[in-house]
């Protein structure tokens, strides 16, 4: 079921990243890595359905939507992602978290559930002096600053990142697979890569 | 009946000439054969684009009043060599801004250097210069702050001791736990992926693997500027395996390349900075090969999967230079993104851009079937027969 949906929402709406992106993930069992798999195998989803019986309805209501987290040092021991789960029923997905005691608290999430309840949690957490940015892009592939050189490719754990065709070796980014690891970010020698945030997220607040 | 450069270079001249790319020949061979072809085809574009850490320029910014004789200085906190005339100066790609902290915080970011700088003037952007020297009678200076661009200097001569590697390593990381950082990108332990840095097919000296056209003095298509070979490049050797097209199978022949700056396009000419190793410079290259016999045609017609290229471990084996090579693969396996090393699946990713080198190829095609580049007959060979030297660290016995 899952599988179809994703299917059909890549076909209808390839880069509709703007706009909710209602269930562009779908609910994914928590113990199959999801997207992580999709572009070695595409079947991949519905072979482990077919193992584990989850209830995998996505109501229509649902939304998804991306946000960056950073927490002030003395939320860093707050349980504020149960929180949220428990009296706000949304699904968090946590995509990158970076969660050092003493440090730094920071973490890109995706939410999933009702947009009411979405609003909610995020006013929860913003009640908590967390500070919660929204991605209005996320991870970027600026075509020109871009060589095609491709050394990004072997790094994306996802697939995000590909090339489709073979003979003419063009990189191609589908923002729908990005989990916003930041390791093409890392790698690429010519800073063609970069995402939303302001600075650098890995540093102190 | 062979042809020779005095009949291409006419025929250019007429818009005559009959130009395809190293990768269009390849088809064009198969359909037609060699003896169809050879009749057709004048001249095959080739072309790369990639890191070549051995590059730079020379500038000369002409004579501030009262005068200076620069002792240091700097371009944008980036230190060029000023051990020559008074306001000559060299710029290397690999040069690292003033403070960088290099990788001292493993692994360093390298965001500008040499090569972003040599970037900067190409597209035009204003650029500091700050200088400094002891004075003398005649260039009473002491200090120099100034703003300058490719527009305002003398003369911006790129001046590259080693580009257009004939063939290179793949790197893999056989260490089981860490994560290296090299020129190559970072590699993952375990051989999780590999690198490779050339353009296979479509790159200038695997099409002439004995440089039978490219020599010294052949003009080149230098980051869109008319430039030429002006010596063999450093560590140029015709030491090495080959296959029995006579490809060879690891790094050989290299080449030192001029062209003069201010007619480049600064979109082949692309600042790099390779985490944990250092700051670079990417270059595009284009040198055409006129067909002047059926030999040199056919070399032409080499395709990806002809091409082979050594996997060496970067974490032990290149470090220590032991010549190990753990298997050897061609570059059609290596551009499908996967390779198989001891049944082990290895993600391939490339260093060089075979869509900026493709686009390189056309654009010289272009230039050729128009008249605006013309050939020019090399004057001296690349040497034929030269070994690699290796550096054997000795004592000084007289101490």
């Amino acid at each position: 079921m899952t599988a179809k949906k994703e299917q059909d929402k890549e076909t209808k709406h390839p880069n509709n990243s703007k706009d909710g992106r209602v269930g562009a993930r779908g609910w994914t069992p928590p113990n199959t890595k999801g997207d992580m798999n999709n572009n070695n195998n595409d079947n991949n989803n519905t072979d482990t359905q077919d193992k584990i019986q989850y209830n995998t309805n996505t109501p229509n209501n649902l939304k998804t939507k991306k946000f960056q987290l950073r927490y002030p040092k003395k939320r860093i021991k707050d349980p504020s992602i149960y929180y949220i789960i428990k009296h706000y029923n949304v699904i968090p997905n946590i995509l990158r978290a970076n969660i050092t005691e003493k440090q730094i608290g920071f973490m890109i999430i995706e939410l999933e559930g009702k947009e009411k309840n979405i609003e909610d949690s995020i006013t929860y957490l913003k009640s908590r002096g967390i500070k919660v940015n929204t991605f209005k892009t996320g991870t970027q592939l600026n075509k020109n600053k871009c060589t095609q050189c491709s050394l990004c490719i072997a790094h994306c754990p996802t697939g995000a990142l590909h090339i489709p065709d073979k003979k003419t070796m063009e990189i191609e980014f589908d923002r729908e697979k990005c989990i916003e690891c930041r390791a093409c970010i890392l790698v690429c020698p010519f800073g063609a890569i970069n995402d939303d945030l302001n600075g650098n997220p890995d540093t102190d607040i | 009946m062979p042809k020779t450069y005095q009949e291409l270079n006419e025929k250019i001249k007429k818009g005559q000439a009959v130009v395809v790319t190293a990768e269009e020949i390849i088809d064009i061979v198969e359909k037609e054969g060699i003896d169809e072809a050879y009749k057709n085809i004048d001249i095959v574009t080739t072309a790369t684009f990639g890191t070549m850490c051995s590059s730079g320029c020379f500038l000369n910014f002409g004579h501030s009043k009262p005068k200076i004789r620069m002792t240091e200085a700097w371009l944008n906190d980036v230190r060029i060599y000023t051990g020559i005339a008074a306001v000559d100066a060299y710029l290397g790609a690999t040069e690292l801004q003033h403070n960088d902290p290099g990788n001292r915080y493993f692994p360093g970011e390298f965001k500008y250097g040499g090569g972003h700088v040599i970037e900067d003037l190409v597209s035009g952007k204003d650029v500091q210069l700050f200088a400094l020297s002891y004075a003398t009678d005649e260039y009473p200076r002491r200090e120099l702050r100034t703003m300058i661009n490719i527009n305002t200097l003398n003369q911006a001569t790129m001046v590259n001791p080693r580009n257009c590697y004939q063939n290179y390593n793949v790197a893999v990381n056989a260490h089981k736990e860490h994560t290296i950082y090299t020129y190559m990108g970072a590699l993952k332990p375990n051989m999780q992926n590999a690198t490779y840095s050339s353009a296979g097919q479509l790159s200038p000296l695997l099409n002439d693997p004995l440089c039978k056209t490219i020599g010294i003095g052949t003009k080149v298509w230098l980051a869109g500027a008319p430039g030429h070979i002006y010596s063999q490049g450093t560590q140029h050797t015709t030491d090495c395996k080959r296959t029995k097209n006579n490809v060879p199978e690891e790094g050989a022949a290299t080449l030192a390349l001029t062209a003069d700056m201010k007619q480049m396009d600064s979109e082949f000419v692309r600042g790099a900075s390779i985490k944990g190793y250092g700051a670079s410079l990417a270059l595009g290259i284009g040198i055409p090969i006129p067909i002047l016999n059926k030999e040199i045609l056919k070399s032409t017609c080499v395709k990806d999967e002809d091409i082979y290229a050594p996997i060496i471990d970067y974490s032990s084996d290149y470090p220590k230079r032991l010549s190990n090579t753990i298997a050897k693969v061609n570059y059609k396996q290596l551009k499908s993104g996967q390779i198989r090393i001891n049944n082990k699946k290895v993600k391939t990713s490339s260093m060089s851009s075979y869509p900026k080198a493709k686009k390189i190829a056309s654009i010289l095609k272009k230039e050729i079937q128009t008249g605006k580049f013309t050939l020019n007959e090399p004057y001296e060979k690349l040497p034929q027969n030269q070994p690699f030297k290796q550096l054997e660290i000795r004592d000084n016995k007289k101490q």
